[in-house]
């Protein structure tokens, strides 16, 4: 709106949005980090699987000893925080399904781990009551396969 | 040289802000490009961020089976119960070696080739594939054989301990 002696004489709001705008991706970004539960690892490849966003997921990290010391134990990690035995695992594992019991329970193995040291997170996640899991592999491009 | 007068940018303006009521040369011309801007960078970062966190992961799912999960899997006695195929590997010294699917610790690979070509000449929805791995056999051979039988078609994937 424009007044008659030619000045605007409404809030310009642009500024206002832009700002706002920012601060929610500023937000954004913060949140996720916060809440992110991924342990860096090399992951088996695979060309195919599922990926898609869920609002209630457990993430087990199962990670390489700690300065690639073959003869060490592989950590077990949940939303960062190791979880020293497999009894520690299994009741979070229990109560994150107790809690919510749509819960998918993922689990992310380094690559050349021997079977040995995941073996005992399935078995506390079968324990737990966790009926699947789902085993995270890296995306690789499909040679004929895809999402299933 | 032509006696055409030539069409100029800043004639046009002119007469731009002429018709605007103003002076020439006076005040802005055209529109304001600077929130289109700011909104177009905003919705960059935050498909960059995004793409960023979503990651080059995805899963395969799973089932955690029983030792020797053998039995009858349905209470019709008509019913023909699902094909089971057992994958048993062993770490060899040059990689893995898997039996089952009529082959008896032969290299991953070729097994993993028979169950491709048994689940083409099968309906996949009956065949159930359970995955018994020795203690030292790396994780992603474990990894290899669901993604082998999931390009197989192949859903009812799990995993089983060894031996009972």
């Amino acid at each position: 709106m424009v007044s008659s002696a030619g000045s605007i004489s409404h809030i310009n709001v642009t500024p206002m949005i832009d700002v706002v705008m920012c601060l929610i991706v500023f937000y954004l970004i913060v949140g996720r980090l916060a809440s992110r539960q991924l342990t860096p690892m090399e992951l088996a490849p695979s060309a195919i699987g599922v990926q898609e966003q869920r609002p209630d997921v457990l993430v087990v990290n199962v990670a390489p000893p700690l300065g690639g010391d073959p003869s060490g134990a592989a950590r077990v990690l949940v939303d960062g925080r190791e979880i020293p035995t497999v009894a520690d695992l299994e009741a979070l594992v229990r109560g994150r399904l107790l809690e919510k019991p749509e819960t998918a329970v993922q689990v992310r193995g380094g690559r050349r781990l021997a079977y040995a040291s995941v073996e005992p997170v399935l078995r506390a996640c079968a324990g737990a009551g966790a009926r699947s899991v789902e085993l995270v592999a890296e995306r690789i491009t499909p040679a004929g396969g895809g999402e299933r | 040289m032509s006696a055409t007068p030539r069409f100029r940018r800043r004639d046009a303006m002119a007469a731009a802000a002429r018709s605007m009521g103003r002076a020439p040369g006076e005040g802005a011309f055209g529109p304001n490009m600077t929130p289109m801007v700011d909104v177009v960078l905003v919705i960059l970062v935050f498909f960059m961020a995004g793409t960023a966190f979503i990651g080059d992961e995805w899963f395969l799912r799973s089932q955690v089976a029983p030792a020797a999960s053998r039995g009858p899997a349905t209470q019709d006695p008509f019913e023909l119960p699902p094909t089971r195929l057992e994958v048993v590997l062993d770490a060899g010294a040059g990689g893995t070696l898997a039996t089952g699917v009529g082959l008896e610790l032969a290299p991953l690979e070729s097994v993993l080739a028979a169950l491709r070509a048994f689940a083409a000449g099968t309906a996949v929805d009956e065949i159930e594939v359970i995955v018994r791995p020795g203690p030292t056999v790396p994780w992603e051979d474990v990894v290899r054989v669901h993604e082998v039988s999931a390009e197989a078609g192949i859903t009812k994937i799990a995993i089983g301990a060894r031996g009972g």
